[in-house]
């Protein structure tokens, strides 16, 4: 016995029970209020189909209670009731009713404010179940708000799937395996068998009789069938593509496993399902559908009632009294589906009325409509129609790859169809407002409620659909959409097959959010020396998908982080420091003519450079927007390596390829990023660290700027490029990405006796700043081109055609709308990037980048404005935060303006 | 002189706190074994074990036309990925360093040993692991042993290789180095279902034996 929850109250539960038959069993009747009247209502079908056993189980809403399996401390409440489900304050919704007609929202809240004024309102009051967290800001709050749940994806491939493990979809598992087909077999149901689960003595159209156990051991001892159980198939996509989910649990954990299942060929047995009777009253607690009612009575041994009464075409009643009376189910009458009027009760049933009588009972049972679950054939190309000679809906046209068998064919195939379409409305009274007769359980929409529809205009089948909401809720028109049709089709005077159908969508049934999501994926990039950052207690931040250190906390003593950051600037400008800046996308460009791709690619020219030098340069697109920048290094005469932003590498790199396609340039392009570690070291003392760990020469004479070399470096070959984006002399050293550590504690092993510590991005940020070096996509956009943002030195216009050069040719014949310029501020405030600078009260710019120089000893920053106007010493103002600023424009370099310091 | 560089892998630290105790070859940090190698055969043979084999050497192998000709020595290592474009690695098993020339005739090869960490998914449950994290068709018929395949495994990209062991199925999954430890974790993660198990070289040649 296994003991849960429900609304606090604990109940007990035996080994197969859901949630539904346990509750069942301890006498509990109603299951969940309905979504605009809040009428109680209960169990109806028992199959996962109906909307009535709506539950949330420990914080997720909706789960269906008559599908879902017991648990252990499952904590069970039930939704959209208040204060209880015996008493609900809003179940007065049902007295004035006339005050919420069939489409009242589209007449009542046409002005904008009265929607805004009453829709908090009707959320509140309508709905179903509550999402325990609602915003979801970042990935810990996502870790956090599924806690106790785990969320996958699955893909599996098989010859041919069958969706369906009644008899009908067991047969042809072992058919098509006979065939010798790898086959996956799919059921819904913890156990195979379909309706074999529930009803004795089951024959299939041939007379035989069919023993489910004996199928389920075929199946077993079959070594290419796969089974999947719990699993329900929520939509067929192109290309034979099965949408699945399966519930289940794992280490007290609710698991939902998302499976995509594609197949060679895909078998339709998914059987038919039992649809309601309109009568007024229709939805008390206390009337069920025979199959519910066989479920429970075979399936879980429950006695559903001491007295029933069977609505059904049979004389006795067919199986269903008969097993009731097998349980000693007392048949108080059994009436033809023509003959109800009513049920009468008010909570629960307590008589039916019919033409001539009144029958006290507590339980109806109502055998109806046997329909074929098509959903899926539709979903998968199938034309579904009304036929008339099997009074019922069948596929047609059915697209190759795409079968189907057993009662989902429309045709009879376990299942008996005795009650017939036309009992399904009442003969009068389809208009009349009270009691209700209910169409659409899901939203609550009656007979007259279409029948004012079809009266205003709405009275085709699709936008009588729409206009009333009826098939479009949980049960997504299973429960609803005959009877909807035959309404239609009675106040019009057409047929069923002259109405049609509404379109069958996925998913159905419904998947959580957290299922499509799947698996909590969090792809974040590590450097090769992730594990140092930590040694120095980096704090961290995420850039272009690498987890890169923003700074250090260096030392015992707790300080703000502007000071950490303040102390390894002063030691990069006085001393030394290094960066990792193994997040620079790299590339290898190999080939005779790499060059000349390079020369296509980039605004610089790069053909001339010479072995072991670089230079930097930038890409553009036709229109001459900068895309990205980097350096270009010439290791051989065919071989270049080439750094590109963080964030651009895979977009350079196809780019590249892009270009070099259809060309017969022989050159090889290839993403070494992860292969190559990179740290930036760079101060004052670079090459008193680094030549006490390389034999290579690195003084400026034998190792200028913007030089490359390969050396071994701590033992380790390297390559090393003189570069300087700090403003200091220093080293960009690319080593391989396994090595990564052993050179960093060479390099600070070196380095101690020069007051060497690591320093992050932020401090990186205010001493390239210092420099006037642009950030491309922080400091440019996609109108920003080379000559607004001063980099003209990047560009030859004397090279042959590249990217961008009639664009830049245009350019350098024509005035400048916009240039990136320096500025300084006359106040403390740094302005905050993105702040705009004004002129004369009027827009003029804004700022790209700012940070608090120590060098000036105020905020400086880069900014976009109006190119007449940026002109050296001019005053401008700066908007941030609400408050105006003064600044003063710069075409100068902060720091170093001469280039002397990164050149010695 | 033998040199004193520590080679390790993108996934040593994730290994290691799963108890791994390493072994050098070639500079490198080798997990030698997490538990008994007898329990890691036997884990496999029942689910499914994970090996880290990043200190085989890869080689990236371009050409201008689809008919280049892999060098001799290469042959035996190489997979195709595109028409022109192939990817050489060597065995884990194997302890010499192939010797590669830069390049070959027309073909370009590039050295991309560090930039892939190789892992190895070892055992009758690799298949339900890879399925849970990649739409790549691993079944017996859609991928024989020795073949190559690029997907998407847990959204990053993978080259994946049938490369059984003894009897036992097994895929070879290379992942850029900057996700190796991501990839790792996921992987235990997604198999800790079928009772998945780092396992180390000493487990692998016990099984291949």
């Amino acid at each position: 016995m296994k003991t849960f929850y429900f609304d606090g109250k604990p109940y007990t539960a035996e080994a197969n029970d859901t949630i539904a038959s346990a509750l069942y069993r301890s006498g509990v009747r109603v299951f969940s209020r309905s979504f605009k009247y809040h009428r109680p209502r209960g169990l109806l079908c028992a199959a996962g189909k109906c909307p009535n056993c709506l539950v949330d189980v420990d914080g997720t809403p909706n789960v269906r209670a008559c599908t879902q399996q017991v648990c252990s401390g499952d904590v069970v409440t039930h939704q959209n009731a208040s204060p209880s489900l015996k008493h609900d304050i809003l179940s007065v919704a049902g007295l004035v009713d006339w005050l919420m007609p069939i489409g009242f929202y589209y007449k009542t809240f046409t002005h904008p404010a009265a929607w805004k004024l009453v829709e908090p309102w009707i959320r509140r009051a309508a709905g179903l179940g509550v999402v325990k967290h609602p915003v979801l800001k970042n990935y810990d709050d996502v870790v956090e708000a599924t806690k106790g749940y785990r969320y996958e994806h699955v893909n599996l491939h098989a010859e041919k799937a069958i969706v369906g493990g009644g008899p009908a979809g067991m047969l042809e598992a072992l058919n098509a395996a006979g065939e010798g087909l790898d086959v996956v077999l799919v059921d819904d149901q913890p156990e195979l068998g379909g309706n074999l689960r529930y009803r004795k003595k089951v024959q299939n159209p041939q007379g035989n009789p069919l023993d489910a156990q004996k199928l389920r051991e075929q199946i077993a001892a079959t070594p290419n069938i796969r089974v999947l159980n719990n699993t329900s198939c929520f939509g067929l996509y192109e290309g034979n593509l099965l949408g699945m989910l399966h519930k289940t649990r794992r280490g007290g954990d609710h698991v939902e496993q998302l499976i995509k299942l594609r197949a060679g060929q895909i078998t339709v047995a998914t059987g038919c399902f039992e649809v309601p009777l309109v009568f007024k009253n229709n939805d008390l607690p206390g009337i069920m559908l025979s199959t519910a009612v066989q479920r429970l009575l075979n399936q879980h041994r429950i006695k559903v009632a001491e007295s029933a009464v069977v609505v059904s075409a049979e004389e006795e009643g067919g199986e269903v009294a008969a097993d009731m009376k097998h349980a000693g189910v007392s048949i108080a009458a059994v009436v033809h589906p023509s003959e109800v009027v009513a049920a009468n009760g008010r909570g629960q049933v307590r008589a039916i009325q019919t033409s001539d009588k009144t029958i006290p009972c507590e339980l109806i049972v109502i055998c109806g409509l046997m329909l074929p679950e098509a959903g899926l054939l539709s979903q998968g190309g199938a034309v579904v129609v009304w036929d008339a000679d099997l009074d019922s809906y069948a596929p047609q046209s059915l697209p190759s790859g795409l079968s189907v068998v057993g009662d989902a064919t429309g045709k009879a195939f376990t299942i008996p169809r005795v009650t017939h379409s036309s009992d399904l409305l009442p003969k009068e009274g389809l208009d009349s407002g009270r009691p209700k007769s209910f169409v659409c359980y899901c939203e609550d929409v009656t007979s007259k409620d279409l029948c004012n529809g079809i009266e205003e205009g709405f009275d085709h089948i699709q936008t009588l659909k729409r206009y009333s909401t009826a098939t479009m809720g949980p049960c997504q028109g299973k429960m609803c959409h005959l009877a909807t049709a035959a309404v239609r089709s009675k106040v019009k005077g057409e047929t069923l097959a002259e109405t049609g159908r509404t379109t069958s969508r996925p998913p159905n049934p419904s998947v959580s959010l957290g299922a499509l999501a799947g698996r909590k994926l969090h792809t974040l990039k590590r450097t090769p020396l992730h594990r140092k950052h930590e040694e120095h207690d980096a704090v961290w931040v995420e850039l272009g998908h690498w987890k890169r250190a923003r700074y250090y906390k260096a030392g015992p003593d707790e300080k703000s982080e502007k000071e950490y950051v303040q102390e390894e600037y002063r030691n990069v400008r006085d001393k030394v420091g290094l960066i990792d800046v193994s997040t620079l996308g790299k590339l290898e460009v190999k080939g005779a003519d790499a060059g000349s791709l390079l020369d296509k690619i980039y605004t610089n020219k790069l053909s001339t450079l010479r072995e072991g030098r670089m230079r930097y340069s930038v890409i553009c697109d036709d229109t001459a927007t900068i895309l990205d920048d980097g350096t270009v290094s010439r290791l051989a005469e065919d071989h270049f390596f080439i750094t590109t932003t963080t964030g651009n590498i895979d977009f350079v790199q196809q780019w590249m390829e892009w270009w070099k396609a259809g060309t017969d340039w022989s050159v090889h392009i290839t993403n070494v990023t992860g292969g190559f570690g990179a740290i930036n070291v760079a101060g004052p003392h670079a090459r008193d660290v680094l030549s006490q760990l390389t034999d290579c020469d690195l003084n400026t004479e034998a190792f200028p700027y913007m030089a490359c070399r390969e050396a071994v470096v701590a033992e380790i070959p390297c390559r090393l490029l003189r570069i300087g984006f700090t403003g200091e002399t220093g080293w960009e050293i690319h080593f391989p990405a396994e090595c990564g550590e052993h050179l960093w504690d060479a390099v600070m092993q070196s380095g101690e006796a020069f007051g060497i510590r690591p320093f992050g991005v932020e401090a990186q940020r205010t001493l390239r700043l210092e420099k006037m070096h642009v950030i491309v996509s922080a400091d440019t956009d996609a109108t920003s081109n080379p000559y607004g943002a001063e980099l003209e030195f990047a560009v030859k216009l004397d090279k042959e055609d590249f990217i961008g050069k009639p664009a830049l040719m245009r350019l350098n014949n024509s005035a400048l709308h916009e240039k990136l310029i320096g500025f300084e501020m006359q106040t403390s405030t740094v302005p905050g990037e993105g702040a705009m600078l004004v002129h004369e009260g009027r827009p003029a710019g804004r700022v790209t980048s700012s940070r608090h120089s120590a060098v000036k000893g105020k905020p400086i920053g880069l900014a976009w404005i109006a190119a007449e106007l940026a002109q050296q010493g001019r005053a401008i103002d700066i908007q941030s935060d609400g408050h105006t600023l003064k600044a003063v424009l710069t075409t100068e370099v902060f720091y170093d303006p001469e280039g002397s310091r990164v050149r010695t | 002189m033998t040199s004193s560089v520590k080679k390790i892998s993108s996934t040593h630290y994730a290994q290691a706190t799963k108890g791994a105790e390493f072994g050098i070859f070639d500079g490198w940090r080798i997990a030698q074994r997490f538990q008994a190698a007898g329990v890691e055969v036997d884990a496999m043979s029942k689910g499914v074990g994970l090996a880290d084999v990043s200190y085989i050497q890869k080689f990236d192998l371009k050409a201008d036309t689809c008919d280049a000709r892999i060098p001799d020595g290469l042959q035996a290592y190489t997979r195709r990925l595109a028409r022109r474009h192939w990817l050489a690695a060597s065995r884990w098993d194997e302890s010499g360093r192939l010797s590669i020339p830069d390049s070959a005739g027309n073909i370009s090869i590039t050295d991309v040993s560090s930039v892939y960490t190789a892992l190895l998914l070892i055992g009758q449950q690799s298949r339900a692991v890879l399925q849970k994290l990649s739409s790549l068709n691993v079944s017996d018929t859609a991928m024989r042993n020795q073949t190559t395949a690029q997907a998407s495994l847990a959204q990053i990209h993978c080259i994946v290789t049938r490369e059984d062991i003894g009897n036992k199925t097994a895929f070879q999954l290379l992942i850029g180095r900057e996700y190796g430890e991501y990839a790792w974790n996921t992987l235990m993660d997604a198999g800790a279902e079928f009772g998945i198990v780092p396992v180390g070289i000493e487990a692998l040649k016990k099984l291949k034996d």
